[in-house]
């Protein structure tokens, strides 16, 4: 048993340089390779998951049977495969290399479906059997080659099932594969024919994917209907490219107007525009196309309208041609109208796409007005989406559910994507549905672990092994504990401080050992990073590690032994740091406090047990800290967070309140970033090609031109020559009308700085590793290794550098480490965002929940004194009888008749929610004070009360 | 790049402790006093012994024993895109480690004050390059007929997602390291370790130990085409 024969495969590869190189690869045929039947008495091999049939399940195929899939159906049917009832499907390997190749996510699914052992898929190596390997024969495709393979590997399973009385049906789309299929005397199906003849066919027709002439340009040209010009093969744009005559870039739809996109392109300093749904040519957001850029006299500028398809596509029936043409003409002068009158951008129009980037979309469905018609639009969430036609039979349940679609297909004589739907997230307005569409659409993976994950766990009870402790660091005797806000359950850090004989101080932190029960290269290593965060919405976390780990045997819990890894320094009462050293220890916290309680403990005098005099002495030290910091030019920014304080039980904002800031939170903080900055130091000099940094770039100049505007209106000078300077005129800048001046000047400071961004050390030059916002000279991440998968790799390295763990490749590759990165990075920017919109929604129901609990029959506006600190202006398609503003740029002021209003000035505004359009609920808010005719609303108040001062991030005027 | 796929076998179709294919040739040439030619998969190398004659070289000379000199060089397009040169420091390193390795096989003192010459040609390279001019050189040397304390067997392992691998081909190699090894197979030795790109301590022993099989598989091969070659010999020799 084993290898049979020896066989190459050549093929040719053009190098950097531009040779073209041949390459010879063995390929090994083998006579081992087994079906994967349960009872099968032939093959040896080990996972079996094919099961013996014995139930007719189907009306046009007459015997219980295997279903054996090509690429094509495992690429573009993955929401059916996904189904229940399909189960006991055979996919050769041939079948899943096309699928990663295509498709990652996809590929991810597949892989998933394959590890679910309710599911028996198989993956038949056919590539390496001796009778199902598929030599590329002279003048034949790759495409044709893997075909005939898979044929193969049909007809093969056919006669090698015939023993134990089993049966196999292959499912194709592919007309011509289908036939030859046929031809060996397969049983082969269309994906459509084979679900129909299902005996619960009701129940899986919905998932099909609409069978797609792969990009629609073989549609019969008819000149009647509306239709897009082709699109290129990519071979073409390959060699239009090269000689210059095209452009490549990613297509970035516009969030006002659908119908206009920007794509970055090297050679053009601006963003080259791309208007109509003509010239965009069925791109959608995000894919990356091939433009052609139009001559310097057919170049536009960007439209000014905002223009909402939600408006535009009123309620026609979307059968009728003559209505679409007629739909389309108006769209076209629409677009033609809001044209804007500013500065001249390139334009061009798409030719080509070279990657599409669909995947899932959250939306609603908008019923046919014909009542009998399975063909309705589906309206997605995501505003930068073109509606998609689906077709669907149960339209009527879906009426008030937010549902999920995959687009399928664009063919050329349609006005929308094709698709189908994918399932039922939930009702609208339900608060676990809500949460899932913000997840969805946010791209953060949120399933339950798998089997393979959850496999990958410590066995409870889990015990400290005499093994353990001869590896780490006894330091159950000292006095720790964990400072975190209340109700914290995943606590990554603990502190101690002891006062040395010497007179100086050694204070150590303590965080979870995550990286102890993580191993490289298990499923629970690769799930975690895919995640890469834990993701926190208002009402709900999602996990970056089970829960078993994240909420027990890695958060440092009070009165418990756990694994912790330490780094300890000798500190002097100057905060001079004499030496640090990283251990991986055994700790027994003494209790879990949360800020408060700690605050308590320090602040009385009573109090002088060694737990508080640690605490004590940690605080002393991270205020002298702080000092140190803050001189050397940290920056003091505040991003004024609201807190809504829930009821957990009715689960209503019992209070919205600025968060309040403790001693003690500064004091964790402080330590925190020293343990960081420590664990950078550290493992950058023992791997200065790969160790995982996180670098926060200066801000270019102008983007602080608004904050020195706004400054300059109340007469403050900010130098913003380097951090130093612009953190002390920070602190200099004071208002005496406005107590809440210096805090909004660094909200808006908040908005000039860029993002901080982990990176690879190997990448960089040294003086590039600076993070601006602590004047730090190089920073990363170390201290919440449950809830960040960055952090997993800072313990890794510096568990090999002080011996108590091995390296792996991919941690010393500098290549994989930038991988890394870029995916972490992606993935915290997606949960921010997502944490963000979480905040809007909670925000937007509890104003809902105050209003009805207060017994207003009509959503009656709030009112709340505001400081107008930045307003945005954002023309909207209006009546135009409101009065003018006039937005003037130099003084940063807006005028309307008589009132002018500035920065910081004091408006009192009404707050209310517009729901409109269920999809994109908002804040609404309206001017009171100072009035304007014909703008502002009446206060509905007597003046004299006394409102809630609240600072919000944004506020929108509608002009 | 998945080295293993998760069904357990490689891009190749091979298990993770399968050589690839083995081939070996005694005595192609007339000129050198022992040549050979052996490919290990897509690796492809000829080697041929000069010697044990004079020392060119007196400074050089020992008066007890043997001196080895070895030289790789190899053809422009061995391994695809065309090399500028066919010795570079790459190749000199090798033909160091080469000699070194024979110091320890060679008896020595049977050829004091005389010289042995080896030189080799990669034809094509894919990964293992160094073992199989290693394998290579042995067969010469016997061809040659230069007296050798034991086969000298060379293969290489590698370390995958923590699985051990054998017989590394060059786009196995791309992902983690190569470790070369030669071993004196028949009194189970190790006379020459080598390792490109890093490795753990705790993971070596595994890889050596499934590196330390595969040298056994190899000797088996070659001692097998070896005997073959003068059962051959001796038929031809009888009958003229
Ligand atoms: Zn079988």
């Amino acid at each position: 048993m084993g290898i049979l024969e020896r066989k190459l495969k050549t093929f040719y590869r053009k190098t950097k340089k531009g040779n073209i190189i041949k390459i010879v690869r063995e390929h090994y045929l083998r006579d081992d390779v087994w079906c994967g039947l349960q009872a099968c008495t032939v093959c040896e091999g080990d996972i079996r998951p094919l099961q013996i049939l014995s139930e007719v399940k189907s009306n046009i195929i007459p015997f219980p049977h295997h279903i054996l899939i090509d690429s094509n159906v495992a690429i573009h049917q993955i929401d059916l495969l996904c189904q229940d009832s399909i189960r006991n499907v055979i996919i050769p390997q041939t079948v899943i290399q096309e699928v990663k190749h295509h498709s990652l996510p996809v590929y991810k699914r597949l892989r998933d479906l394959i590890d679910d052992s309710s599911k028996h898929f198989y993956v038949f190596c056919n590539e390496h059997h001796g009778d199902c390997f598929a030599e590329r024969e002279k003048g034949e495709t790759v495409n044709d080659c893997n075909d005939r393979s898979i044929r193969l590997t049909c007809w093969w399973y056919k006669q090698h099932f015939q023993l134990f009385k089993q049966n196999v049906v292959i499912l194709t789309n592919d007309m011509a594969n289908k036939k030859k299929a046929e031809d060996l005397e397969l049983d082969a199906f269309t994906v459509l024919e084979y679900v129909k003849g299902l005996k619960n066919a009701h129940e899986l027709l919905d998932f099909v994917a609409v069978a797609d002439d792969t990009d629609g340009n073989d549609a019969p040209d008819v000149s009647q209907k509306f239709m897009y010009s082709p699109h290129w093969s990519i071979t073409d744009i390959r060699t239009a490219l090269k000689k210059g005559k095209i452009k490549q870039g990613v297509l970035k739809t516009s969030t006002k107007n659908y119908l206009e996109a920007n794509v970055m392109v090297e050679g053009f300093d601006k963003s080259v525009l791309i208007q109509g749904r003509e010239n965009l040519n069925r791109a959608l957001h995000d894919d990356h196309v091939a433009i052609e850029i139009f001559p310097k006299e057919k170049w536009s500028s960007p439209s000014t309208l905002v223009i909402d398809q939600q408006k535009e596509e009123e309620e026609k029936a979307i059968d009728d041609d003559e209505e679409e043409k007629a739909a389309i003409a108006q769209e076209k002068a629409m677009l033609a109208s809001s044209v804007g009158e500013g500065e001249k951008q390139p334009t061009g129009r798409v030719i080509g796409i070279a990657k599409r980037k669909w995947r899932q979309y959250c939306g609603i469905l908008k019923k046919n007005v014909i009542a009998e018609s399975n063909r309705h639009l589906f309206v997605p969430a995501d505003k930068r989406i073109p509606f998609i036609r689906i077709e669907t039979r149960q339209a009527e349940a879906l009426q008030s559910k937010r549902i999920l679609v995959a687009i399928d297909s664009w063919p050329r004589d349609s006005k929308n994507p094709k698709g189908h739907f994918v399932r039922v997230i939930g009702e609208i307005g339900d608060k676990e549905t809500e949460n899932e569409v913000i997840l969805l659409e946010h791209d953060c993976p949120h399933t339950k672990f798998s089997e393979a994950v959850l496999k990958c766990l410590p066995k409870m009870p889990w015990v400290i092994t005499p093994k353990d402790e001869a590896e780490r660091k006894d330091l159950r005797d000292l006095n720790i504990c964990s400072v975190d806000p209340i109700g914290c359950t995943d606590i990554d850090d603990a502190l101690h401080c002891r006062l040395l004989p010497n007179g100086n101080y050694e204070v150590g932190v303590h965080i979870a050992d995550v990286s102890h029960f993580i191993r490289p290269h298990t499923a629970i290593d690769q799930e975690a990073q895919n995640r890469s965060t834990t993701v926190y919405l208002t009402n709900r976390r999602i996990d970056m590690v089970p829960d078993l780990l994240s909420s027990n045997l890695c958060s440092l819990r009070g009165e418990v032994d756990r694994f912790a890894f330490s780094v300890i320094w000798e500190i002097t009462p100057e905060t001079e740091i004499l030496s640090s050293r990283f251990y991986k220890t055994i700790i027994r916290s003494r209790g879990e406090l949360s800020y408060e309680q700690a605050q308590q403990k320090i602040d009385d005098p009573s109090m002088n047990d060694d737990l508080t005099n640690s605490l004590r002495n940690l605080n002393m030290l991270a205020k002298k800290l702080k000092k140190k910091r803050l001189s050397d030019g940290a920056l003091v920014l505040a991003s004024m967070e609201v807190k809504f304080h829930v009821d957990p039980d009715t689960d209503t904002v019992v209070d919205i309140v600025a968060k309040q800031h403790l001693e003690t939170m500064s004091m964790v903080e402080e330590f925190m970033l020293l343990a960081n900055v420590t664990a950078a130091e550290t493992t950058v000099k023992e791997f200065p090609d790969c160790a995982m940094l996180r670098r926060h770039p200066a801000p270019p100049p102008s983007n602080f031109e608004p904050l020195l505007l706004a400054a300059e209106s109340q007469n403050i000078k900010i130098d913003v020559t380097s951090n130093k300077t612009l953190a002390d005129s920070l602190e200099n800048a004071e208002s005496d009308k406005n107590p809440f001046f210096n805090n909004m000047l660094r909200i808006m400071t908040t908005r000039c700085m860029m993002q901080a961004v982990y990176f690879c050390s190997g990448t960089l030059e040294k003086q590039e590793f600076y993070h601006y916002g602590l004047a730090t000279p190089c920073y990363t991440h170390f201290t919440s290794p449950i809830r960040r998968y960055a952090d997993i790799i800072v313990h890794r390295l510096l568990a090999a550098i002080i011996e108590k763990d091995t390296t792996y490749p991919e941690l010393l590759d500098p290549k994989k480490c930038s991988e890394y990165s870029q995916h972490i990075n992606y993935r915290h920017k997606m949960a921010q965002y997502a944490g963000r919109a979480s905040g809007v929604i909670t925000a937007i129901t509890n104003i809902l929940r105050i209003l009805i609990k207060r017994r207003k029959k009509v959503k009656k506006p709030e009112e709340w004194v505001l400081q107008a600190q930045n307003m945005e202006f954002e023309e909207e398609k209006t009546e135009d009888n409101l009065p003018k503003f006039q937005f003037n740029e130099k003084d940063l002021c807006v005028r309307c008749k008589d009132v002018e209003l500035r920065p910081f000035d004091e408006v009192r505004i009404q707050v209310c929610v517009d729901s409109s359009d269920i999809q994109h609920e908002k804040v609404v808010t309206r001017l009171v004070f100072p009035y304007i005719e014909g703008f502002s609303v009446k206060s509905l108040k007597a003046s004299s009360r006394r409102y809630p001062r609240i600072a919000t991030q944004k506020q929108k005027i509608k002009v | 790049m998945e080295v293993v796929s998760p069904e357990g076998l490689r891009q190749d179709g091979r298990t993770v402790s399968c050589l690839r294919k083995i081939s070996c040739r005694l005595g192609l040439y007339d000129q050198p006093n022992g040549s050979s030619y052996i490919e290990m998969g897509n690796t492809k190398i000829l080697a041929a012994v000069y010697g044990p004659h004079e020392v060119k070289n007196l400074k050089k000379q020992q008066l007890d024993e043997v001196i080895i000199q070895c030289e790789v060089s190899r053809i422009a397009a061995s391994q695809g895109e065309r090399v500028k040169r066919p010795r570079d420091q790459r190749t000199r390193a090798m033909s160091q480690q080469i000699a070194s390795v024979f110091e320890g096989a060679i008896r020595k003192s049977k050829y004091p004050g005389s010289q042995i010459d080896i030189y080799i040609q990669v034809l094509q390279s894919d990964g293992g390059v160094l073992s199989a001019c290693i394998n290579a050189s042995t067969l010469a040397l016997i061809h040659a007929g230069v007296e050798l304390k034991d086969y000298v067997a060379s293969c290489t392992a590698s370390i995958c997602r923590g699985e051990p691998i054998l017989d590394v081909s060059y786009v196995e190699t791309q992902s983690s390291c190569e470790l070369t090894i030669a071993v004196l197979p028949n009194k189970e030795t190790i006379c020459s370790l080598h390792i490109s790109n890093t490795l753990h301590q705790t993971q070596l022993d595994e890889v050596l130990k499934i590196a330390m099989d595969g040298c056994q598989s190899v000797y088996k091969e070659m001692h097998a085409v070896v005997r073959e070659y003068m059962r051959n010999q001796h038929a031809i020799m009888t009958h003229v």
